[in-house]
């Protein structure tokens, strides 16, 4: 009972996070802020609806797994907002060099 | 009744991305909407208890041919070339006419259609002879292995084809600004996507899985290395793992031809060594055949644009 209450908060919170993220990405004004809207809502938003089904499961290792998945998005995700930031900078500052070449 | 409503939003999403592919505008945007369409088809295989097909299509059909794409859209944009508007041209009405006919054939077949079940009765009853445990893995090595052959050949094929078009530029490699930031988290997510490919081709004789997934998991890797500006592959081994697949498969087929009588014909009792040596091989060729195609296609062009950001290595 408890456990099912917590599993539709997560559910809900998640989707809220979705939800404004997907909000911001469409009204922010400049990449970085939607970039900024879209990681950090979809990184909170995916974590709190991975975590809620990895309690929904029940088996610890299949929720072991499903957590698991999150942290691989939270890597793939930052990689390529960093990816796609970069490639913003140099092309509004195309003499500037690479920080570190 | 939730499964159902799921369905019907699955299938309209799939209408609506596919439409914006191609009347959208801009080009960059519709390659946007394609791989979106191909993590929804995904999506629509998995809800269709198919994830073979929805691996497949999701790294292969969203994920490579999406870099495939893009790399195209950045030739086209150095070239100058425009894209004609082909709406209202007699040839696009043509298309359109077919497509709505195929359209109404295939309704039309869903109302006349003898039921049928299809072959998975007879899959069942000689699965425990085909060495594996997975259906699609029977089907695809052993039962028509014929055609997964032809297949590996045909991808070869477009490899020859497209390396001929860019002779000369097979060096180039596009190679974004390092940065330690990339080069950290590649080396997190590299070692993993080996780990992945491997479990996904071991896996692929029992649960969903196989050659053509793993191979596009290590072409995933590969391309992720070329742009962090690292290459792999040494010149030698990668002529060697081009030709290994289709190699291996086309030497089994002979020495089963000879053994047994027919071309595939596993010996009894070894049908799964025989399909999981062939898997390796082709895995090797699948990874290294469509990051070569994603490779070859970021030759000459690209310089004259991008100084800033891109640099060629090599």
């Amino acid at each position: 009972m408890w456990i099912e209450l917590i599993i539709m908060t997560l559910y809900i919170v998640g989707a809220f996070f979705f939800i404004a993220g997907s909000i911001g990405l469409l009204r922010f004004p400049d990449l970085y802020c939607r970039l900024h809207a879209l990681t950090k809502a979809d990184n909170v938003g995916l974590g709190c609806i991975a975590i809620g089904t990895a309690l929904h499961v029940g088996e610890w290792l299949s929720g072991l797994k499903i957590v698991f998945l999150w942290i691989l998005m939270l890597m793939g995700s930052s990689l390529l907002s960093f990816l796609i930031a970069q490639r913003f900078n140099h092309r509004l500052n195309p003499t500037a060099e690479a920080p570190d070449q | 009744m939730t499964a159902g409503i799921l369905d019907v939003g699955l299938t309209g999403i799939a209408l609506l991305l596919a439409w914006r592919t191609l009347f959208g505008n801009d080009l960059f945007q519709s390659i946007v909407y394609f791989v979106a369409l191909g993590l929804v088809v995904a999506l629509a295989w998995v809800r269709l208890d198919a994830p073979d097909i929805a691996i497949a299509e999701a790294a292969i059909g969203a994920g490579m041919t999406g870099a495939l794409l893009l790399v195209t859209w950045h030739r086209l944009n150095d070239a100058g070339d425009n894209c004609e508007q082909v709406a209202n041209s007699p040839a696009f009405i043509a298309i359109i006419a077919l497509v709505l006919c195929l359209g109404a054939l295939l309704v039309s077949a869903l109302f006349t259609a003898v039921p049928s079940t299809g072959l998975i009765g007879e899959i069942a009853q000689e699965l425990p002879n085909s060495g594996v445990i997975n259906p699609v893995t029977a089907v695809l090595l052993n039962f028509r292995s014929f055609d997964t052959l032809l297949e590996i050949g045909v991808l070869f094929l477009t490899l020859v084809a497209v390396r001929a078009l860019s002779l000369g530029n097979s060096e180039v490699h596009v190679t974004l600004a390092r940065s330690a930031v990339l080069t950290g988290l590649l080396q997190m997510v590299v070692p993993m996507s080996i780990l992945i490919g491997a479990y996904l081709l071991w896996t692929g004789a029992n649960t969903p899985g196989g050659a053509f997934q793993a191979g596009a998991v290590y072409a995933g890797a590969l391309v992720l290395m070329s742009i962090a500006g690292s290459d792999l592959l040494h010149r030698i081994y990668r002529e060697f793992m081009i030709g290994i697949g289709l190699g291996v498969f086309t030497l089994a087929a002979i020495m089963t031809y000879f053994s047994s009588g027919h071309i595939l014909g596993y010996p009894a009792g070894q049908a799964g060594t025989w399909i999981l040596i062939i898997e390796i091989a082709a895995a090797v060729s699948i990874a290294v055949t469509l990051y070569l195609l994603f490779a070859l296609g970021c030759g000459p062009g690209r310089e004259k644009k991008t100084k800033g950001a891109l640099r060629h290595g090599h």
